[in-house]
C-alpha cells in the first residue's frame, strides 16, 4: 500500500499536465531540446519467443506531446512493443525509461502514468458504462469517481450511453468508452494498439478528433496499425516496423525525405486551372503538373513538407485562381514502406 | 489494529474487483429469480426428501418429537450436502473460469494495468466469482433453519455447517483461482483444476478413514450424491460417509479440520497471486495438457471424473469411441475380479431389485418407476445432445446406463461449462436429479430404486462383492484404461502413430 501512494505522489497533477500542454503546443521537430524531453527512451530493446525474435534493436525517444505511430505489418513486432512500453511483458534484452520509471523495476510505477488501450480494447460486457469506468476509478483510488466518469464520459461523447450496458454498444462506442478508461486517470501516455481496427469510417473520423483533442490536453500518444492511411494524416511521428525491427522513424516530412519520396499533390480549383498550373510549374520542389480533368492537377512534388504551406498560399492568393482543393493523396506512406520493406528505398 | 481493520475491508468489502463481480454475476432481476428459484427447490427438495425419511410405519401411529427431529436432522444434512456440493463444485468451476477467463476475454490485460494489488484481484475473483452459488447457498438457509426450528439440529451443529461451507468454498475456489492464473484459457483451467482436485479426492478412496488429512477428499461426487438421496443410499455407503466431510461432523473434529483447510487455502491463493504477477507464466500449453490428462488420469484411478473430463474435453468420435472401450474394459474387469462361482449371487444381491429376478424388476409392479427412470434418462440425453452435441450425448448416456451417473452429470457440466449459460444449466441438471432421486425414493418407498437412481459410481463397484473390491476393480481397471487413453493422447499428440506404421511398411517392404 506504501508503494502504491508513493507511486501516487509521483503521479503528475494537473497543473504538470497544463506545463506539458504548452510544449506539446509546438510540434515535435527531433531538435535536441525536444530528444532531451524524452517522455519514453528505449535502448537496445529486444524480445525473444523461445526462438523467435518477435523485436529486435529497439532505441527510441519519444517526446512529450507527441502522436507517435508505429506501423507494419501484421507480425511486425507492434504489439510486443507496445506491451512491453506498457509493463505488461519484460523485454529480453535492453531498458525501457516511460516517464522516469524502468518498465522492469518499476512496472506498477509505470501502469500509474499511461493508459492501455489493448486491440481487443478489454471491456466486461456485462457491466454498465458508468460501472465499468466506476471499477478502474476505484482501482487507481481516485477520489471522486463520481466526476471521473462524467468528465471521462464527456471526453468521449458517451455521456447519453452512461446506464448502458457494454455488451450493448457499438464496436465506435466501445472504443471511445476503452479509451474513456484510458484517461480516467489522467495518464500522461496512451498507448493504444489498433485503435482504428474494425471502425467504420465515421468511427475512424472520431477517433482522429478525439486523438487530436487529447493531445491537445497534453497526452502523449503511441498508437500502432497496420495501416498507414488511417494514421498518417495526424500522427507527427511515425516508426516504420517490419520483422521485428525499425526500419525507418522520425517525423513524417523526415521520413518521406530521407526516403526520397514525390508526394502526390492533388490540387482542385473552380477557375483557373491553367493560372495554378503555371505557378505550380514555377514553385520549388515541383518535379511535374499532370491535368487530371477541367478542375484537378496531380503535382509531383519533392521538397520538403515545410514548403507545402507556402505552396498552398501561393495557389490561395494567386489572382483569377479559385482554390476549393488542397491535399497529399492518402496512401502515400504507405508506398514508402512497401518500398522501404522490399528494399527499394534506403 | 485499526490498519489491519481497515486493510481487511478494504479485501473483503471495499474491493473493486468483488464489487465488479457481483455487479456482473448478480443484476438484480437475476439475482433475484435466482434467488426465488433456489429456495422454491431447496424447500420442495427438503419436503420430498423429509417425506422419503419417514417408513409408512410412522404413519400408522403417532409420531414422536424424536423420530421427527431425527428426520430433521436427515433432511439437514441433505441441504448440507447440497451446499457443500454447490460451493466446492459451482466455486471451483467459477473460480478456475475467473482469470482465465479473463485472459480469453483481453481484459486480463487491463486487470492488470490498474494498481489493484494482486491479494486484492485474488480476494475479489474468490468470492465474487462463484456469487451466484452464494446466493444459492443463502436462499437454502431458510430451508435448513426449518430443520433447526424442527429440533434434532444443535445450534452448534449449523455453526459447524456453515463453517465447512465457507471453507470448502475456500479451499475450492482457492484451488481454482490458482490453476486459473496459470493457463491461458477457461476450459485448460477449468479441466485441470478439477483433475487436479481429484488427485487429492483419490486419497479418500485409498486412505479410507484418514480422509480429514486430504482436506479436497470431501469433492468426491459419490459422497455428495449419496448424502442427496437420503437414508436409503446411506446405508449402501458408510465408508463414504466416514471418508467424507461429515466424518468431522460426527466425531468433532470439524474445527481443526476448518482451520487446516483455511491453510491448505491460503498456500493456493499464495501460488495464484505469485502467477498473477508473473507476467508471462502460462503453467502449460494445450498440448501438454493433454499429456497431463493422460498422467493425472492414471494417477486417479478408481474416479470416474477423469473419464467424465476426458470425454467432454476430447473430439466427438474419439469421446463415443472411449466411452465404449472403457465401459467394456470396466465389465471386463468387473467380472474378472469377482470369482465366477460368485458372479451371478453378486449380481443378483447388488443389483437394483435388491435380489430379485431382474425379470420382475423390469415388469413388475417396479416398471412405473423404471420407466419414470427412464424417461429422466432420455431428458438428460437430449439436454446434453442439444448442448454438449449428439455424440458426447450417446457417450455419457453410455456412462449412466452403466450406473455412471456422476461421470454422466460431470460431463454435462464440463461439456456445458465452455457455452453460454452452460454453468446454468449444469446446476439445472444437477437439481433435476435430486428432485428425480428423492421422489423416487419417496414414492416407491425403496432403498433398491434410490440405489439404482443413484448406482455406484463405478461399473466394478455395482458388480463386485463389497467395498474394498470395487476401489480394487477401479483401480485397476482405470490403471489399464487411463494408461491406453495417455498412451492414445501422446501417441496422436506426437504423429507417432503414422510414423511406426511407416517404420513398419518399410519393414515389411525390406
Amino acid at each position: 500500500m506504501a508503494d502504491d501512494q508513493g507511486a501516487a505522489d509521483e503521479a503528475p497533477r494537473p497543473n504538470e499536465a497544463e506545463a506539458v500542454d504548452d510544449e506539446a503546443a509546438t510540434p515535435p521537430d527531433g531538435t535536441p531540446a525536444a530528444a532531451a524531453d524524452a517522455l519514453i527512451t528505449t535502448t537496445g530493446v529486444r524480445k525473444e519467443y523461445g526462438d523467435v525474435v518477435a523485436v529486435r534493436d529497439l532505441d527510441l525517444r519519444i517526446p512529450r506531446g507527441e502522436i507517435y505511430a508505429f506501423v507494419g505489418p501484421n507480425g511486425a513486432g507492434k504489439t510486443t512493443t507496445l506491451r512491453m512500453l506498457a509493463a505488461l511483458i519484460e523485454p529480453t534484452e535492453g531498458t525501457i525509461d516511460i516517464c522516469g520509471s524502468d518498465t522492469v523495476k518499476d512496472p506498477r510505477g509505470v501502469h500509474r502514468r499511461i493508459g492501455f488501450l489493448p486491440d481487443f480494447f478489454g471491456l466486461y460486457d456485462d457491466l454498465k458504462c458508468w460501472e465499468y469506468l466506476d471499477y478502474f476509478a476505484d482501482t487507481y483510488g481516485l477520489a471522486d469517481r463520481e466526476n471521473a466518469i462524467i468528465e471521462a464520459l464527456a471526453k468521449v461523447e458517451l455521456d447519453v450511453k452512461r446506464d448502458e450496458l457494454v455488451g450493448t454498444l457499438s464496436r465506435g462506442m466501445r472504443q471511445r468508452l476503452a479509451i474513456a478508461r484510458c484517461v480516467i486517470h489522467d495518464p500522461e501516455l496512451l498507448l493504444l494498439d489498433e485503435p482504428a481496427s474494425g471502425l467504420d469510417p465515421k468511427a475512424r473520423i472520431e477517433l482522429r478528433k478525439l486523438l487530436r483533442g487529447l493531445q491537445k490536453q497534453g497526452k502523449t500518444i503511441i498508437v500502432s496499425s497496420h495501416i498507414l492511411s488511417e494514421l498518417s494524416d495526424f500522427c507527427t511521428s511515425v516508426a516504420l516496423m517490419e520483422k521485428g525491427r525499425m526500419i525507418e522513424s522520425g517525423t513524417i516530412g523526415e521520413v518521406l525525405e530521407r526516403s526520397g519520396h514525390k508526394s502526390v499533390l492533388v490540387v482542385t480549383v473552380l477557375d483557373g486551372l491553367d493560372a495554378a498550373r503555371g505557378i505550380l510549374a514555377d514553385a520549388p520542389g515541383v518535379e511535374g503538373v499532370e491535368r487530371k480533368d477541367e478542375e484537378t492537377l496531380e503535382v509531383a512534388y519533392s521538397g520538403s513538407r515545410e514548403g507545402l504551406p507556402e505552396l498552398h498560399r501561393l495557389l490561395a492568393t494567386a489572382e483569377g485562381v479559385r482554390l476549393v482543393g488542397f491535399h497529399e493523396r492518402a496512401g502515400d506512406i504507405e508506398d514508402i514502406f512497401l518500398r522501404l520493406s522490399s528494399g527499394e528505398a534506403s | 489494529m485499526a490498519g489491519g481493520g481497515e486493510s481487511l475491508a478494504r479485501l473483503l468489502v471495499h474491493n473493486p474487483e468483488l464489487i465488479r463481480n457481483l455487479r456482473s454475476g448478480l443484476r438484480p432481476l437475476k439475482a433475484i429469480l435466482l434467488g426465488v428459484a433456489v429456495l422454491g427447490a431447496c424447500s420442495f427438495n427438503l419436503i420430498v426428501n423429509f417425506a422419503a425419511q419417514m417408513p409408512p410405519r410412522y404413519l400408522q401411529r403417532n409420531i414422536t418429537p424424536e423420530e421427527i427431529a431425527e428426520a430433521l436432522t436427515i433432511s439437514f444434512f441433505i441441504c448440507l450436502s447440497v451446499q457443500l456440493f454447490l460451493v466446492q463444485l459451482g466455486g471451483l468451476l467459477l473460480a478456475a473460469a475467473s482469470v482465465a477467463g479473463e485472459r480469453e476475454l483481453k481484459t486480463w490485460d487491463v486487470q492488470r494495468m490498474s494498481p489493484a494489488s494482486a491479494l486484492s484481484m485474488a480476494s475479489g475473483k474468490l468470492i465474487g466469482a462463484p456469487a451466484v452459488v452464494w446466493l444459492m447457498v443463502i436462499a437454502a438457509l431458510p430451508a435448513q433453519a426449518l430443520c433447526v426450528m424442527g429440533g434434532g439440529v444443535s445450534l452448534n451443529t449449523l455453526a459447524q455447517g456453515a463453517a465447512l461451507v465457507v471453507s470448502g468454498s475456500l479451499l475450492y475456489g482457492s484451488l481454482g483461482l490458482a490453476f486459473s492464473s496459470g493457463v491461458e484459457n477457461r476450459r485448460n483451467a477449468t479441466v485441470t483444476a478439477f483433475l487436479a482436485a481429484v488427485i487429492f479426492g483419490a486419497f479418500s478412496l485409498v486412505g479410507l478413514g484418514a480422509s480429514e488429512a486430504w482436506p479436497l477428499a470431501g469433492l468426491n461426487p459419490g459422497i455428495v450424491i449419496f448424502g442427496m438421496t437420503g437414508e436409503a443410499a446411506r446405508q449402501f455407503a458408510p465408508p463414504l460417509f466416514r471418508a467424507g466431510r461429515f466424518f468431522g461432523l460426527e466425531t468433532g473434529m470439524v474445527w481443526p479440520s476448518i482451520v487446516w483447510e483455511c491453510a491448505v487455502s491460503a498456500a493456493f491463493i499464495a501460488g495464484a497471486m505469485r502467477l498473477m504477477r508473473d507476467r508471462e507464466t502460462t503453467l502449460w500449453s494445450k498440448r501438454q495438457a493433454y499429456i497431463i490428462y493422460g498422467v493425472v488420469g492414471l494417477v486417479c484411478t478408481g474416479s470416474c471424473w477423469p473419464w467424465a473430463l476426458g470425454l467432454a474435453w476430447l473430439k466427438s468420435t474419439t469421446a463415443v469411441v472411449l466411452a465404449v472401450s472403457m465401459c467394456v474394459v470396466a465389465l471386463i474387469m468387473a467380472f474378472a475380479i469377482t470369482p465366477p462361482h460368485a458372479k451371478a449371487r453378486d449380481w443378483l444381491r447388488h443389483a437394483p431389485a435388491g435380489g430379485r429376478d431382474p425379470r420382475d424388476w423390469l415388469w413388475g409392479e417396479r416398471s412405473p418407476a423404471l420407466l419414470a427412470m427412464g424417461v429422466v434418462w432420455v431428458i438428460l440425453a437430449c439436454v446434453l445432445a442439444v448442448t454438449a452435441g449428439l455424440w458426447r450425448a450417446i457417450g455419457a448416456s453410455l456412462a449412466a446406463a452403466l450406473g455412471l451417473f456422476p461421470a454422466a452429470l460431470l460431463l454435462a457440466i464440463c461439456a456445458t461449462a465452455v457455452r453460454k449459460n452452460g454453468k446454468v444449466l449444469a446446476f439445472g441438471i444437477m437439481f433435476a436429479w435430486c428432485f428425480c432421486s428423492g421422489i423416487f425414493a419417496a414414492v416407491v418407498d425403496s432403498e433398491e430404486v434410490a440405489e439404482a437412481c443413484i448406482p455406484f459410481f463405478l461399473a466394478g463397484a455395482v458388480m463386485s462383492e463389497g467395498y474394498d473390491d470395487a476401489v480394487l476393480a477401479s483401480l485397476m481397471g482405470g490403471t489399464v484404461l487411463w494408461g491406453f487413453v495417455a498412451l492414445v493422447m501422446v501417441a496422436t499428440w506426437r504423429g507417432q502413430i503414422a510414423r511406426l506404421r511407416r517404420v513398419a511398411s518399410r519393414r515389411a517392404g525390406g
